[in-house]
């Protein structure tokens, strides 16, 4: 694997494990109903980043044995991945720019950041994540590349709705509510 | 801006705003006692105004005899709260109500040494904006911190949320319009509420505000939502990338639907007393109001 190819998968694995914690937050949020959750929403972000950690470890053991012996697989690894980026990177940018107005700008104004950026891109996160797909699938020629990563965003997108289900599902009832703390 | 004084035209259509699905869901009477709810009466309520994805939500709460099961009416009151609580906390609302009501608690801190100030937040819901000022508010231990609502399911789940952060602030179950017995003295309230008045009919604004007149209470704020195009596209949005429960997206985009404007407000109250000043603003209709997407109604007693 070149420099070039490692540092390409060091970024793809970073943008997944951003939006791993995002994910498990969202997952959390609505939820507990407390006001200081700090601790809460910690723990939220980290079980998405677990999530995913484990979903992507079956994902490359089951590769691991169906990868073909192909001469020119890692040359289509690369160019895939970087299709794939092309269009996260620059969703990604403006997320951080996003969340950089959100921490920065005064409480007065920090609603802009989620009115304008944040929110719209949460809705869109989906397509993006499929649009980066479509690009990277259509970049190669290898069929076990591109099941490779359509499974790699299958398991980011599965994140959320996962840790939902596994943790924050919980119908808060009139006895369970404000004795809800983590699992 | 739009500055509206009061004194315009009153009384305007009630009838054609939207229903939301939470407020046919429950009921208590004057005694506190839940109301039976049958699901055909508000299914031809919503019906009637046309609501035919509010029909379908409704459809699937459960139901024994043609009544609501009020166990699950309230796990779905109380998740569609939860999640509104969200709201509450991106619009920065309990930050909002905190600088407004800061010169007022101050003033009246300082009119006596030993005597509380109160302020209290009418139509609570789960007490997020109380149990903020409670926790983070950095108020004077002489600031009681009452929060009211006629929701009993909600009142119950705010003193547990509060009694689990060990907060200092209490909650009521009663009317918002009635303060005998919360306080002592009502002259030292600071009345506050937030996306309260789009669930009351004009004459029902009317009479809350006549309430706080009546008490003779020092000031009151009440946050709504500012009606239009831009806040209906915004609580649409909002509520889809945000929100899990079906009544919850339903009712947040009604809300905005259901808002009143400034000038419906102020004509609604107007005339009630001399003692307060009243001032609600809208921001024009062409600009969106990101910064403002709730704005108060606000009464402040006159100086003397």
């Amino acid at each position: 694997m070149t420099l070039e190819t490692t540092f390409m998968v060091i970024v793809l694995a970073l943008i997944a494990m951003t939006d791993a914690a995002f994910s498990g937050f969202r997952a959390s949020c609505g939820r507990t109903g407390l006001v200081n959750r700090g601790r809460l929403d910690a723990i939220a972000a980290s079980r998405g980043v677990f999530v995913l950690a484990v979903a992507e470890a079956i994902l490359i053991v089951v590769l691991a044995f169906g990868k073909p012996s192909s001469s020119g697989l890692p040359e289509q690894f690369d160019r895939a991945g970087r299709a794939m980026l092309s269009v996260y990177i620059p969703f990604a940018v403006v997320i951080i720019l996003g969340l950089l107005a959100y921490f920065t700008l005064s409480w007065r104004r920090r609603f802009l950041a989620v009115a304008v950026l944040l929110g719209p891109l949460t809705l869109l996160r989906p397509l993006i994540a499929i649009g980066g797909l479509v690009l990277a699938v259509a970049s190669t020629g290898s069929a076990f590349i591109r099941l490779t990563f359509v499974a790699a965003v299958c398991t980011c997108l599965i994140v959320e709705p996962t840790c939902e289900h596994l943790w924050y599902r919980r119908p808060k009832t009139r006895a369970g509510l404000g004795l809800y703390s983590p699992d | 801006m739009n500055l509206v004084s009061p004194g315009a035209s009153a009384e305007s259509a009630t009838e054609c705003r939207p229903l939301e699905i939470t407020d046919l869901i429950m009921g208590w009477d004057e005694q506190g006692v839940r109301l039976p709810i049958s699901q055909a009466t508000a299914t031809q309520a919503l019906s009637a105004r046309g609501q035919a994805q509010a029909v379908r939500i409704l459809r699937r709460l459960p139901t024994q005899d043609g009544m609501l099961v009020d166990s699950a009416v309230d796990e779905t009151v109380l998740r569609v709260h939860l999640e509104l609580q969200r709201l509450a906390e991106e619009l920065q609302q309990p930050r909002r109500v905190l600088e407004h009501i800061n010169l007022r608690v101050e003033a009246l801190l300082a009119t006596a040494t030993n005597a509380p100030v109160y302020v209290i937040d009418v139509g609570c819901g789960l007490g997020y904006t109380a149990r903020w000022l409670s926790a983070r508010g950095g108020l004077d231990p002489r600031v009681h911190i009452i929060g009211v609502d006629t929701n009993r399911t909600l009142i119950e789940a705010a003193t547990r949320l509060a009694g689990t952060e060990r907060l200092g602030c209490r909650f009521v179950c009663g009317d918002a319009a009635r303060l005998e017995g919360l306080v002592d003295d009502p002259r030292r309230a600071v009345i506050v509420s937030s996306g309260l008045l789009h669930h009351m009919s004009l004459p029902q604004i009317r009479q809350l505000v006549e309430s706080h007149s009546y008490h003779h209470v020092d000031s009151f704020a009440h946050w709504d939502l500012v009606p239009g195009k831009w806040s209906v596209l915004g609580a649409w949005l909002f509520h889809r990338a945000r929100m899990r429960e079906a009544i919850s997206r339903h009712d947040g985009v009604a809300s905005a639907r259901r808002a009143w404007s400034a000038e419906e407000l102020l004509s609604a109250t107007s005339g009630i007393s001399a003692n307060y000043d009243l001032l609600c603003r809208d921001p024009g209709a062409i600009r969106p109001p990101l910064t403002s997407v709730l704005r108060p109604l606000v009464g402040t007693v006159r100086e003397k």
